[in-house]
């Protein structure tokens, strides 16, 4: 009995013959299309992904060691509260200052993570316009519906967004902290504007090293060397602004030279935002950390012990301190002169004037 | 919500009241862009004068000698120079107040090599998708149809830096249609190509610049490449619009043209047609171009009027046959005249 079912074929169709299987002509797109945030949004949603999921430990790294910085500090906080509660416990006559011990904690972790946020800052901001500059990239950007600003804007998001989630996610995680282990003591009664001080320190941080690394990275077509350059304004204005800082004080001359020696030490990356925190947070430098000195200083008195007395604690090295206009003065032009000098930088095409 | 693309609503084209401006035809389609005394400079150097232009719709070849501002004319049309004076509308608006509507509805294939650093090429072409305004599904469902339709379907997942010259061309390509635009400009679109690489491109450029809506603005220096694509050529010199017209009309010869080969070329063999009325238009070693004054249709007497000249003179022929205008003709000439 012949069989009646259809037959399959095996072979491809001939020259003539059109596949169906897929239509791959050119069609129009009459689709929606969105507005400018929605493009800003993209922007800044690439250079996330690109920074983050290629595994980069130059950014996980110091991210983890700050998470470790916060909680050996939040440890300390634990500890010196508990121990200084049960002296009072034991002499209720003791004198015991707790006063600004809170915001005291959160200076201390702005000053000690500010290196490790400088490199992840270096390690995802780097190549955000300069390896574009060494693609042509530009070129596709802004030949779409998108000006130069737009760029600028989606780029700064995309950096500032990851910097500031090193420096504002452990600081909001310490205040958590605080809250539910000292709301019995009346935290959140007497530090009410301790929530908003931590947030403007941590991203005006954040927005300094984004808009700093980005400025380097628009004048360059390496990572490599905008980063090189970051990191060597980073460090040499450091030097710089604490060398003129001593030779002003130390100098005879000049009436304010305290207050113009404190001002001229914040004019470096660190300074300016060590600067912003001691003004906001109201502390002062050399108690937050008179703690870990005291400490080291005993630590070296136990490895001499023929000497007759423990030395006295070192002066304070700049009794002055900039006032908060001038420190946001210097800290706004760290954000807004790098951006203005990356968006002469950036253009779609080079003029050459004749 | 609100989108770009509804409120975007072009003003409709309007031909010039003067369609000889420049002494050049009116077009019979409707313009794509349309430029009315234009002048771009860079400092004090004008490289567009006073200049005039109606780009029809279809595939256009832009064409010119080196600093003829082809380049500036794109650049400007795109939005990214902005003119000294006159006027410059593409797709119906204006390159001095809406550049970014127009740059969503034009898409650009640049010379230079252009990507975007980090990313496959599916990534790639959805992301430019994304930065005209398309949602991310759309735009990486798009990105997978245009990537085929450009023969890198199989490489779509590969780093972009990985890839050679004729891919990277493509990708180029990919990327400026990606958002479905209504013009596409390309500049040197078979830059660094081997010959069959050269071929696919113009095959792809000659398709979707035919029947897909779309109209395209070469710009080339490879005259095969544009009268293998182009149905209408601009020809600029010195920042001026000095041809322009489509192609078919433009190497149309309305009088009776004869080539000849000769064994040698003759000063009597020329003398003795010049008796007969023919005028030698052409010459470029023994090959000599006569013009008769005789209609197109008057090949056969044609020939007998060499025969003649050619025993008179003694010259040899060794060969001839109806003069044909290739474009590279038209080109020389617009460019030669003064």
């Amino acid at each position: 009995m012949s069989s009646a079912a259809p037959s399959i074929r095996m072979s491809p169709p001939g020259p003539d013959e059109q596949a169906t299987i897929a239509d791959i002509s050119y069609r129009n797109y009459d689709g929606e299309l969105r507005t400018r945030t929605f493009r800003w949004w993209a922007i800044s949603a690439a250079v996330m992904r690109a920074s983050v999921n290629r595994r980069r430990l130059g950014y996980w790294i110091p991210a983890a060691i700050i998470l470790i910085i916060y909680l050996f500090l939040g440890i300390a906080h634990y500890l010196t509260q508990s121990i200084q509660a049960r002296v009072q416990q034991m002499n209720p006559m003791a004198e015991i200052s707790t006063a600004n011990a809170y915001a005291t904690t959160l200076y201390q972790g702005v000053t000690m993570t500010n290196l490790l946020v400088f490199i992840a800052t270096l390690t995802i901001g780097a190549a955000a316009i300069s390896a574009d500059n060494r693609a042509n990239a530009l070129l596709v950007y802004l030949s779409k519906p998108l000006t130069r600003t737009d760029y600028l804007i989606g780029k700064w998001i995309g950096v500032y967004l990851l910097v500031a989630a090193l420096t504002v996610t452990p600081a909001l995680l310490m205040f958590l902290f605080f809250a539910v282990s000292y709301n019995d003591q009346g935290f959140l009664h007497d530090n009410v504007m301790l929530l908003p001080k931590l947030l403007v320190v941590s991203q005006v941080a954040a927005a300094i090293h984004t808009s700093l690394i980005l400025g380097f990275s628009a004048w360059s077509k390496s990572p490599r060397l905008a980063g090189a350059l970051y990191a060597a304004f980073y460090f040499i204005s450091a030097i710089l602004a604490g060398i003129i800082g001593q030779v002003l004080l130390h100098h005879d001359a000049g009436v304010k030279k305290p207050q113009v020696a404190a001002v001229v030490a914040d004019l470096s990356v660190s300074g300016v935002i060590n600067a912003v925190a001691t003004n906001l947070y109201d502390v002062d430098p050399q108690q937050a950390f008179a703690g870990f000195q005291e400490a080291r200083r005993r630590r070296r008195h136990q490895r001499h012990p023929n000497d007759p007395d423990i030395p006295p604690p070192p002066g304070p090295i700049l009794p002055e301190r900039a006032g908060m206009p001038v420190v946001l003065l210097i800290a706004g032009m760290m954000i807004v002169l790098p951006m203005a000098a990356a968006s002469v930088r950036v253009r779609a095409v080079e003029v050459v004037r004749g | 919500m609100p989108t770009a693309a509804s409120a975007t609503a072009a003003t409709p084209y309007t031909p010039p009241s003067d369609p000889s401006r420049n002494g050049l035809p009116n077009p019979d389609t409707p313009a794509v862009a349309v430029a009315s005394g234009l002048t771009v400079r860079y400092g004090a150097r004008a490289v567009l004068q006073d200049f005039n232009l109606t780009i029809p719709e279809g595939c256009v070849g832009l064409l010119g000698p080196n600093g003829a501002g082809k380049t500036t004319l794109i650049k400007t049309l795109m939005g990214f120079l902005r003119p000294a004076a006159g006027e410059a509308r593409v797709l119906g608006m204006s390159v001095a107040t809406d550049a970014l509507r127009i740059r969503q509805r034009i898409g650009l294939m640049p010379e230079q090599d252009c990507h975007i650093p980090g990313m496959s090429a599916v990534q790639f072409v959805a992301y430019a998708g994304e930065l005209a305004g398309m949602p991310p599904a759309q735009a990486i469902r798009r990105a997978h149809e245009v990537l085929e339709y450009c023969g890198l379907g199989e490489a779509r997942y590969r780093d972009v830096e990985t890839y050679s010259t004729g891919m990277k061309q493509r990708i180029k390509l990919a990327q400026a249609l990606v958002h479905g635009p209504k013009l596409l400009f390309l500049d040197e679109p078979t830059n660094g190509l081997d010959p069959q690489g050269r071929d696919e491109m113009l095959d792809l450029v000659r398709d979707v610049s035919h029947g897909k809506g779309l109209s395209v603005l070469v710009s080339s220096h490879l005259l095969p490449d544009i009268e293998r694509t182009c149905d209408a050529i601009v020809v600029m010199k010195g920042g001026q619009l000095i041809r322009q017209g489509r192609i078919a009309d433009l190497v149309r010869i309305t009088d009776l043209q004869v080539e000849v080969d000769l064994l040698a070329y003759s000063e009597e063999f020329v003398a003795a047609l010049g008796q007969r009325g023919a005028v030698l238009t052409q010459r470029q070693g023994s090959r000599v171009r006569f013009t008769f004054p005789l209609p197109p249709e008057a090949s056969g007497a044609a020939g007998r009027l060499l025969f003649e000249a050619a025993k008179e003179s003694g010259a040899q022929i060794r060969g001839f046959r109806p003069a044909q205008r290739r474009l590279e003709d038209v080109f020389l000439e617009a460019i030669e005249t003064p």
